[in-house]
């Protein structure tokens, strides 16, 4: 499909242009043709990154593991549900509409109310992030598990395949794309929900540390917060990515890498 | 299912009551399970006399949002206007962007791995830094709410345009169209249904990134409503703010929605 030379070229293009970019930046800041107060040079924000690492270790170990935990948590209480609404006709009747709705509605905005309820710990970070996360594992569970071709479900049942066995062995791997979909929407929306209930709680984790060094105007601390938190965000999708790539493999099925899909641009 | 269609084509105009009784029948389940649980709230709240900081009655809510409508409707009008207009820059930057990705092969090659990977980093991070360089204003919550929420409308018109038929742009290479002109006429009214997909997105973004913002600092609007209420301990405002936001939320959704079946209608019939 792609000649060699183009390949090379779709590799070391953006790695160019990247290494440009961050190069013109530090010479913008480093020049001051632009404030430092506004803009942290790249080279500055990687020193503080490195070189407070010890300081910032437990609020990366805290970010992380909040958000780890979340996406276990929410992804496994996603897919149960999801589940349960396939096989339950009139809970999932009833519950469905809310269901959309709540997936549509700005959840972020109940952060301070979990603030009121459950007072400013990690449980409080953990359930805003999990009732962020949820919605859409669900939602694409239910969708996945719906969607099995209706010709195979015939052949099955004149095969007299057992419910337990149509589930397992039909419906499930027929699902895996889309619930790895609402898995990918979850991760990052997991990391999300913490990064923001950090913002609003104020006690630990990389969110505490990037409102504290923007209200004492320590860009480079602020930019060496940001770039741990992308990392940790770019590394949990990407394990999403390898998780979804290993079972495609083994249940040989064609490997899609959907990547830009618009349903899965993080907040 | 196709037998329920032709029956509507064939039966007379008032055995299509049925319909309308179905649907009813429909909608009866998910609204009698949302009053359901609308009692259950107020009469578990009433009878374990749960403190009204922690969790106040939907009555509660009500009168709140009955007492307090004037003040709310200033502050979610002021956020309603931020949300719309970050919306239609979003749309503006997000289309703009994946144009020039078609029209030049280079700059698709240099950027679009960068859009990619900015797409998955958790942007809402970046949402202090939005106030150090714009103030506590509306500006800065609207060019958060932006940077937020262009990436869904970027990948959708970038979807959109790949998804043209090579036979369309072909015929347009054929009848000597140049490259604007198969982009207006052709490429993108092509791309509208994905781009419909990415604007449904990046409206709830848009409100995200309008009520962050307000979170973070402001002085005005729904989200800074929400924090003075949580500072206060006025749960039963919270709620009724959230009610308001929500409604909002679901109005501009539906917009979009009915948007995406208009011009679903006008393409494919």
């Amino acid at each position: 499909m792609q000649k060699p030379s183009g390949r090379a070229r779709r590799i070391l293009l953006p790695l160019l242009n990247c290494g440009g970019i961050v190069l013109l930046w530090q010479l913008a800041v480093s020049h001051r043709w632009i404030s430092p107060l506004s803009l942290a040079a790249p080279f500055e924000a990687a020193k503080v990154a490195v070189g407070s690492f010890n300081i910032l270790l437990p609020h990366i170990l805290a970010t992380t593991y909040a958000t780890l935990l979340t996406f276990v948590l929410s992804s496994a209480g996603g897919m149960l549900l999801g589940a349960l609404l396939m096989h339950w006709r009139t809970f999932r009747l009833a519950v469905y509409p809310s269901l959309v709705m709540f997936q549509l509605l700005p959840k972020i905005a109940l952060a301070p109310l979990f603030v009121v309820w459950f007072g400013v710990n990690m449980l409080s970070r953990l359930s805003f992030a999990g009732f962020i996360a949820f919605f859409p594992i669900v939602l694409a569970t239910l969708a996945g598990l719906r969607a099995t071709d209706p010709l195979v479900l015939n052949l099955c049942r004149s095969l007299r395949a057992s419910p337990a066995q149509i589930f397992w062995q039909v419906r499930l791997p027929y699902a895996v794309p889309l619930i790895m979909s609402g898995l990918k929407v979850g991760m990052t929306l997991a990391i999300t929900g913490v990064i923001v209930s950090e913002f609003v709680t104020v006690q630990s984790g990389l969110g505490y540390i990037i409102v504290f060094a923007s209200s004492n105007l320590q860009i480079d601390l602020m930019f060496a917060a940001l770039g741990w938190v992308s990392l940790i965000g770019l590394l949990s999708y990407g394990a999403v990515l390898l998780f979804e790539r290993i079972i495609l493999i083994w249940l040989g099925a064609p490997v899609t890498a959907g990547l830009s899909r618009p349903g899965e641009a993080a907040p | 299912m196709s037998a329920e269609a032709v029956s509507a084509h064939v039966l007379p105009a008032w055995r299509r009551l049925d319909d309308w009784r179905r649907m009813a029948a429909g909608a009866a389940l998910p609204a009698g399970f949302i009053l359901i649980c609308l009692v259950a709230l107020e009469t578990l709240a009433r009878v374990l006399a749960v403190p009204e900081v922690l969790f106040p009655p939907p009555s509660r809510v009500l009168a709140a949002l009955a007492l307090n409508a004037s003040t709310l409707c200033y502050h979610a009008a002021l956020s309603a206007s931020q949300v719309l207009a970050a919306l239609v820059i979003s749309l503006l930057v997000g289309v703009a962007i994946a144009t020039v990705f078609t029209l030049s092969r280079v700059i698709n090659d240099m950027f679009a791995p960068l859009f990619v990977v900015l797409q998955i980093i958790p942007k809402i991070a970046l949402a202090p830094l939005f106030v150090v360089w714009f103030g506590p204003g509306s500006l800065s919550h609207l060019s958060f709410a932006v940077c937020l929420s262009f990436f869904p409308i970027l990948a959708g018109a970038r979807a959109g345009f790949e998804e043209t038929s090579a036979d369309a742009v072909r015929l347009c290479r054929a009848l000597r169209a140049n490259g604007w002109q198969t982009l207006i006429y052709v490429k993108l009214p092509m791309a509208l249904p994905q781009l419909f997909v990415g604007a449904k997105v990046s409206t709830t973004l848009c409100i995200i990134g309008v009520v962050l913002g307000e979170f973070v600092s402001a002085r005005a609007g729904i989200g800074w409503y929400i924090v003075r209420a949580a500072a206060l301990s006025q749960t039963a405002n919270i709620l009724a703010a959230l009610a308001v936001l929500s409604l909002f939320g679901l109005l501009i959704y539906g917009l979009v929605a009915a948007g995406e079946t208009m011009v679903r209608r006008h393409m494919f019939g």
